[in-house]
Parts: structure tokens; sequence; C-alpha cells
């Protein structure tokens, strides 16, 4: 074997010497032979005939050691690329044209994938990957205990997690915003998390500490394990910090006992803590109703989730909480599941674009082939077999998709850098994308993927010509009657697929109008908004608070150019609202709950500054911002539901959240957009901040005159004044930016497929025009005989635009079923349009027929203006 | 006399080519003369087609060239057998003689 390769290595690289050696070996035996027959008595003349005679052809003999040699399928591909250089060379605008069109195809895609790839197909970087589920449901810590002492016959482990902000001050007196993590202490164990300095959790750090009432800060007696990256921001790598207690604003804070090895990142909405705390909790019965903590399961080997979840469901029922129930789901299909029709529809039409790319390249390879015609009959007259001419045209197209793909790849390297700057923030993983072997690996096979296609349809068409045809005809006509079929067939095709991007395109364009146009129930203009985080030390009674609060009010009320002043548990499209059950009324609602509400705590004044339309009865006073004051305002949907056709205020509505307790409505608001602006979401309540206990609603707004973002620096000034070094300011800005953020995601999908349509069209157009093009050049004769017969240069005008317009129809009907079909798929990504709205197909056919006009008014002119006396001179 | 000689079997011509190395390495030409001379003429093998085989044969490892000085104080290219073609020259012989044997049998009983 190694032989062998060793043999045909030297055949290949020292082909010269080998050669050599060949000659002078056959010349050797010749002289031999000569020698022979002369010393037998023959003249010189005779023997060197005999000798001759009877060794045979001597190139032939040399063609059959070539053979033997095992190397001529490479020398031929060599040669064969060499010839498709000089050809490169000789026609340098087509080959630019052809590359940049590959490139085009293969950068977008690889570009696309990378996102893809990064986002939704790599595996859960944890152990178990495969096994890992959510539980859909927020749990208590008894509910977590029973679940995992219950569930052991399908679970592996369970473990549970909290991520939440605080402020943590810092030895120079500033604050800083960190996330934190509360975590059981088996969590990182289950997890294969990977400990960099000091020492994992123990069972030991989970056991409850004797004082405990409270969930926020946790109780006293807290470990902590630091992200990687905190550890070297905070803290400068230095592990000397190991054994002590972090600085807190309420006491002593939790001991630092271990670091996380670098890159370990907690996958789930809220982001990555930077301290993990164990959960020491214990069990906690008294907390049964605080459902905070988002349960992990590692289900053992074999076991289905259907199993799991019916043994959940067990446990669950175990618990008689009538209509509630625990769902699971797979951890890495739940990751992106937001984003995930967003990335396949992307994905399918970077993947359509490749194939248009794909298209137009085969197609200018048509055109030249049949312009190459004469060339390739000649080579064919000459003996050259099928295969070797197809091997030619191949190693032609491998050239071009080669060098295509080699810039594809520098383009995806740009087009990553831009999709990451206008990437929406909700894409999970965003960070981890970028060019790696995976990507490669992807760019090289769509390079293979096109060098086949192009192989496929070159060898169909071009590789048989009809040697007699070709040469009569001069190469005009070409005789490629298949060619000429093939290139309209794909012409349509390419036509198809960019039709199927339009409408996508303007599904998604119509969309973000939609999204534009919605009202969400407050005016965002004008509007500064902030979170306010301070330390609780001397805050403990309520009363305190109260005043602090109103102090902090006025101060910001005070400042030049504010109008109001509001505060809540959660903004819209900021924070999120607790979940709360509802029910109403009459005994039948009652016997029948199962109603959830968004519950949100406000200040008075709220719903002022933001303008939010009341509807019926009054808003909160200062009177209501107290503990006893059950009252609540409720908007327009839950009236819809609760107490339609009549009025709400007065009636009384029960909620289980923060305790179970019956309320009266006083007021009825406008809905508020609240999680997304795409979706109404659930019916709302609202409290007062003072029904909660003071101080719950820390999201502040200011309704300003002017440009809202002017007033930073005020606000800052105002807080710091009040409380200095005890009130952190975060998150600033103005609620138009907050919407302008909402509305990202959508208008990335359509900027992104819009910028794909534009392209595919694009090379649609540039495809149809080659072809009417060439048929023109092709027909000229045919045409200079009818303008000789006497059709008019308007006639051929339209019969060249027709044919456009012909092949055009035939794409778009094409395109137009396929689009009935995949469409479907971006249903939910869709804002107030359906997925085969009638409109946007209408207007995208029009449109595609204006690009086919266009892209054929230049071929049908040159035929209308050709000179019947020149075209016909030239048969 | 042509008409006398026998066409080689496929396959054959590389069985004979090891077969007359196995003595000593040879030249190409002198391959051509030892396998005239063992065949009494009996043979007929185009000389030209000696080398295609000779080179595949190479390339299969079973036999080695090198250039060394003749007699007559010439360059020329000596093929010997490798260990793998002395291996490969036992096997084929079997072979060949089973063969032969067999058709023998069958032509005799018939």
């Amino acid at each position: 074997m190694l032989s062998d390769l060793r043999y045909r290595v030297r055949a290949l690289f020292r082909r010269n010497a080998v050669e050599a050696e060949l000659d002078e070996e056959l010349r050797f035996h010749l002289e031999h032979q000569v020698e022979q027959y002369r010393q037998a008595g023959m003249s010189a003349l005779e023997a060197a005939r005999r000798a001759r005679l009877a060794f045979g052809g001597p190139e032939q003999i040399r063609e059959e050691c070539r053979d033997a040699r095992g190397t001529r399928w490479i020398e031929n591909s060599i040669q064969d690329l060499r010839h498709a250089l000089r050809m490169a060379r000789k026609a340098p605008g087509f080959a630019a044209a052809a590359m940049a069109t590959i490139a085009l195809g293969i950068g977008v895609s690889t570009a696309m994938f990378s996102v893809t790839d990064a986002v939704l197909l790599r595996p859960l970087p944890y152990k178990n990957q495969g096994r890992l589920v959510l539980t859909g449901t927020p749990l208590s810590n008894a509910d977590f205990w029973d679940l995992r002492n219950g569930a052991k016959t399908v679970f592996e482990d369970m473990s549970a997690t909290m991520v939440y902000r605080a402020i943590v001050p810092r030895e120079d007196g500033s604050a800083e915003r960190v996330s934190k993590g509360q975590v059981t202490t088996n969590f990182f164990g289950m997890m294969g998390a990977k400990i960099a300095f000091g020492r994992d959790f123990t069972d030991a750090d989970g056991k409850p500490p004797a004082r405990m009432e409270q969930l926020f800060p946790p109780p006293e007696g807290a470990i902590a394990i630091l992200s990687f990256e905190y550890f070297t921001r905070r803290y400068g790598g230095n592990t000397a910090i190991l054994g002590h207690e972090m600085l807190s604003a309420g006491g002593p804070g939790p001991k630092i006992v271990g670091v996380l090895a670098p890159g370990f990142k907690l996958l789930l909405p809220g982001g990555s803590p930077d301290i993990w705390i164990a959960n020491n909790r214990g069990y906690d019965a008294p907390n049964r109703g605080e459902l905070m903590l988002q349960v992990v399961g590692a289900m053992r080997d074999g076991v289905t989730l259907e199993r799991a979840q019916a043994q959940v469901d067990s446990v669950v029922a175990s618990w008689r909480i009538p209509r509630f129930r625990v769902g699971l789901k797979l951890w890495h299909k739940t990751l992106a599941a937001e984003v995930r029709p967003a990335l396949v529809a992307l994905m399918g039409s970077v993947i359509f674009l490749l194939l248009i790319a794909c298209a137009n390249v085969a197609n200018l390879l048509l055109v030249r082939a049949s312009m190459r015609g004469r060339e390739l009959g000649i080579r064919a007259a000459l003996g050259a077999g099928w295969r070797r001419i197809a091997g030619q045209l191949l190693a032609e197209a491998g050239l071009l998709v080669g060098f295509g793909t080699l810039m594809g790849v520098g383009l995806a390297w740009v087009g990553v850098r831009t999709l990451l700057v206008f990437a929406p923030t909700n894409v999970p993983r965003l960070e981890s994308v970028g060019i790696d072997w995976r990507v490669l690996a992807f760019a090289a096979l769509a390079g293979l993927l096109e060098c086949a296609i192009l192989a496929a349809i070159l060898a169909w068409s071009a590789a048989r010509p009809d040697i007699m045809d070709a040469l009569r005809h001069g190469g005009h006509t070409g005789g490629l009657a298949t060619g000429r079929v093939l290139r309209d067939g794909v012409v349509v095709a390419e036509v198809a697929l960019s039709f199927v991007l339009l409408i996508g395109s303007g599904l998604m364009f119509r969309s973000f109008l939609e999204l534009r146009r919605v009202n969400p129930g407050y005016d965002p203009h004008g509007l500064l908004t902030f979170l306010a985080v301070g330390d609780a030390r001397g805050f403990q009674q309520p009363q305190r608070r109260l005043a602090f609060l109103g102090e902090l009010e006025d101060r910001l009320r005070a400042i030049p150019g504010v109008e109001s002043v509001g505060a809540s548990l959660a903004l819209p499209l900021a924070g999120r609202p607790l979940m709360s059950g509802l029910q109403w009324g009459d005994e039948e609602a009652r016997a029948n709950p199962g109603w959830r509400a968004d519950l949100s705590t406000v200040l008075p004044g709220y719903f002022e500054t933001l303008r939010t339309r009341l509807i019926e009865g009054r808003t909160f006073t200062g009177n209501d911002n107290a503990a006893g004051r059950n009252v609540a305002v409720v908007d327009e949907s839950l009236v819809a539901k609760a107490f339609p056709h009549q009025s709400a205020i007065g009636k009384r509505i029960f909620v289980n959240v923060p305790k179970a307790v019956w309320l009266e409505v006083v007021g009825v608001v406008a809905h508020q957009r609240q999680a997304t602006l795409a979706d109404a979401g659930r019916e709302q309540i609202y409290l007062t901040d003072g029904f909660f206990g003071i101080g719950i609603s820390r999201h502040w707004v200011l309704r300003t005159a002017g440009d809202p973002a002017k007033y930073g620096d005020a606000v800052r000034a105002e807080v710091a004044k009040l409380a200095p070094g005890r009130l952190a300011v975060t998150e600033m800005q103005t609620m138009d930016t907050t919407v302008d953020r909402a509305e990202s995601g959508t208008r990335f999908q359509f900027l992104l497929m819009g910028v794909f349509a534009g392209i595919a069209a694009l090379l649609a157009a540039v495809g149809l025009y080659g072809v009417l093009s060439s048929v023109v050049r092709q027909r000229m004769p045919e045409i200079g005989v009818r303008m000789a017969l006497g059709a008019t240069p308007s006639g051929i005008f339209k019969m060249v635009v027709g044919r456009g317009l012909l092949l055009s129809a035939v794409g778009v009907a094409g395109g137009f079923v396929a689009a009935l079909v995949l469409t479907r798929a971006m249903s939910s990504m869709l804002v107030g349009v359906t997925a085969n709205d009638p409109a946007t197909f209408a207007a995208m056919i029009g449109l595609f027929f204006l690009i086919a006009a266009v892209a054929s008014w230049a071929p049908a002119r040159r035929a209308a203006g050709l000179d019947p006396n020149r075209t016909l001179r030239m048969e | 006399m042509a008409d006398e000689r026998l066409e080689l079997p496929q396959g054959t011509l590389d069985l004979l080519i090891l077969k007359s190395l196995g003595l000593e390495p040879l030249h190409g030409w002198a391959i051509s003369e030892r396998l005239q001379q063992i065949s009494r003429n009996a043979l007929q093998v185009q000389q030209g087609s000696l080398y295609p085989a000779l080179h595949r044969l190479e390339r299969r490892g079973w036999i080695a060239a090198r250039w060394a000085t003749t007699e007559n104080n010439r360059q020329a290219k000596y093929y010997e057998l490798t260990r793998q073609g002395r291996k490969q020259l036992a096997a084929e012989t079997l072979a060949w003689r089973k063969l032969a044997t067999a058709v023998g049998h069958v032509l005799d009983m018939v």
C-alpha cells in the first residue's frame, strides 16, 4: 500500500524524470533488439524496421505505461484546472461576475448559519444535556423537595435555581449591580460545572440557619461561589478572597468558598449570575406560596419526557391544588424557542439565496457553453471523450466555486459582525457566534453542493454536443436545444425561489407596519424610566419607607421640566409583573377557578404619568396607598372577561398573591401591552404600592417636557442628594428606547428578509436578463429574417419582452404555490397579518412583473434595433 | 510461423514476468529474451507490452527497479523481485497449476 503511494507520488511530482526514464528504458530495449537482428545478419535498416515491428507502437506503449502508473486522473485534473485558469483569464469579467455571485450566496448563508448554529444547533454545554428538563411553572422550596423526593424513579437528580438582580456595595462606598443566583447545593455537580478555585457547595451549605424570615436578602450564613468572570472583574483574580465574607449592605454577606471555571453560564431567561448563593431555605413549609424557583431535572437514561411528566403529575396531584399543573419541557428545546421560527425562516431564506446564486452562475456557464459550442464540437471531433469534456467543464465550475467560496467566507466574516450589531437582545448565546470549524465546514459543504449542481447541469447540457451540428452552425445557434430548455428551467426556478423570498419579506414588512400601529395603552413619548434599588438598612418600618419615597417623589417632581412622576413594580416592556390566580363574583365563577392575571403595584399618579386612559371610575389616590386598603384598578380586558356589558365599579375580585384576599374594583383603565408589543397578553390588576408594604415599586417613570434623556443627570443628582450612596439608579432609558427595543426583533427579521429578498430579486432579474440576451444573440438571424419579411421593431420588442414575462409567469406561479405552504412556518413571527395575506401576495406579484419587465427591456431594445441587412449577412 | 504461437491468456503475463525474475534481476530487454527462451518461442508477446506490465507490477510493490550498469557499460533499468513479489509468485504459480490441472482433467474426461 505504502509502496503504491510512494510510487504514485513520485510519478506525479517527478513526472519529467519518470518520463525521461521511460524513454531511456524503451530506447535501451530497441537498441538491443536492433543489435540482435544485426548480429543475425540483417542490414541496419532492416534490423531497425524489424525491431520496431516486434516492439509495437512506441507512443501507444508510452500511454499504456502512463496509465499503469495510476496517476492519470490527477494529471488530467491538473491539466483541466490549468485550462480553466486560462479560460478565466481570457474572460475576467465573466469569471469575476460568477465568483462574486457565488461569494454572495455562500457568504450570506454561511453568516446566517454561524448564528443558527450557535443559537439553535449546538448542544447545551452541560452534563446530561439531552436529558435536562425545565418545569414550565415556578415552584416553591417545599414543592421542589416534594418533587425531588417523589420523582426519583424517573430523575437522576433535580435542582432549583432562582436568578435576581441585586445591588452590592463596594469598599469605596459606591455600589454595583450584579446578578445573583440562588441554587440548590447539588446544582453544579448535576450540571457538570467545573470549580476553578476553592470548592463546590456541600449538603452542609444548604442547612437552614436558625433564624429566617424573609426571602431577600438571602438568610444569614449563606455560602457563595463566584463566576470566574466576576471573580476577575471584582477581585482581580485574587484567590485570597476565598473563605472571606462579601461586603453586604444589610449585615454580614455571603461567604465565598469557590470560583467557577471560566465560561460557565446559566442559559435561562434572566441572564447568568455573577454570584451564586447556596439555597439554604430547606423545606420552608411556611412559604409554600412563594413560587420563585426554576426547577431543573436530569431524567434517567432511557426515560421519556412523557414518563417523567406522568410521574411529576402524580406528585403534583398529591398537593391537591385545583387546576395546577407542572409541565416539563426539554431544556435544549426551550432555550431558543422564542427565536427558533425566525432563525429557521431566515436560514431557509439564505438557502434559497444560495440556490438562486447557484442558478445564476449555472446560467452564466450555460450561456458561455452555448457560445463555446464550436470549441467543444472541435474538441469532440478531435477525439476528446465525453468524460474528458465533462471533466473540463467541471474543472471550470470547480475553479469558480472554489474561489467564490473563499471570498464567501471572507464575506461571512464581515456579515457575522454586521448581524451581531443589529441582532435583537432576546437571542440566547449570541456571544458564542463566530466563524469556527463547523461554520467553515458548512461553507465547504455549500461550495461542494454548488459545484455538484453546476456540474450536473453542465454535464447534461454541454458535454454531449452534437459535433456535426456545432461545427456546421459555427456555434451561433449552438445546436443545443437541451441547453435552451435547461436555461429557461433554471431561470424559472430562480424566479420561483426569489418570489418566495419576496413574499416572506413582504409579510415581515407588513408585520412591522402593524407593530408600529399597535396602541400600547400608554404614550411612550416624553417618558424617562429608571430602576432604583436601595440599601434597606434603617428602613425596616413601613412609615420610614413611605416618608423616604414621598420625599424622593417630591424631589423628582421639583426638577424643572418634569410634569409628573410615577412608579411601578413592572413598567410595560420592562420588568415582570407577578402572576395571580383570579376569581370573581358569583358562585359559578368561583366554582370554576383557574383564571390568571398579571398583578402589579403602582404609586398613585402612575396612570396619569403614563397617560393610560381611564375608562371608568377613578385611579388611586394617596389615601389608597396603605396596607389595609383593599382596592384595585383593573384593565378593560379583565372587565370584558369578568363583567361583560356592565359597570365593574364596586365589583369584587379575588386574588391569591401576595395573599388570598377580596378586592374592590375602583377604576378601569386601558389595557397596556406588558410583555411584548405584538401580543395583547394577560388581563391586568393593579394594587397600590402601600398594599404590598411600601417600596415594592422600584421602576420609576417621569413625564417630562422636551427630550426625556436630558433629565438623566438631574435625576441622578437629586437621588444622590437625598440618600448619598444608599440608592442606586440603573437601567435609565427613555420609554421610546424601550419600545424601540421591543420592536427590534421584528425589525431585524424584516430587515434581513428584505435584504435577502432584494438580493434574490436582483439575481433573478440578472438571470432573466442573461437568458433573454443570449436568446436574442442566438436568434439574430431568425429575427433578421422576420424583419426582412416585414416584422416591425415594436413587434420584435413585444416578442422578447413577452418571452421574459412568460418565463416570469411560470416562475411566479411555482413560487406562489411554494409560498402558500412555506410562509405558514412564519406564522409566529407575524403581527396583524396572516401567513397567506392576499394583499401581500398581490403586491409582490405586481412588483415581480415590474422587475421582469425591466430586466427584459434591454435585450428587447437590442432585438428591436437589429439591422436585418447585417444579421442576414452574418449567416 | 506466427499462427502457431499462443496468445497469452489475460493476467498470465504478470506471472511469467515474476517467474523470469525468480533467479536474478534483469532489465526489460533481457526479460523479453528470457520469456522467448523459456517458452521456446511458443508464446507471442509483443515486446512493447512488457513495459506497462512492468510498471504496474512495480506500483504494486511486487518488483523493484533500480538503475545499474550493464556488462557493456550502459545504464539500464533492472527489475528484481521483492519479498512480496516472491510470495505472489508462489501463490500465483500454485493457483495456475491447480487451474491447469483442473482444466486438464475436464478436457481428458470428455
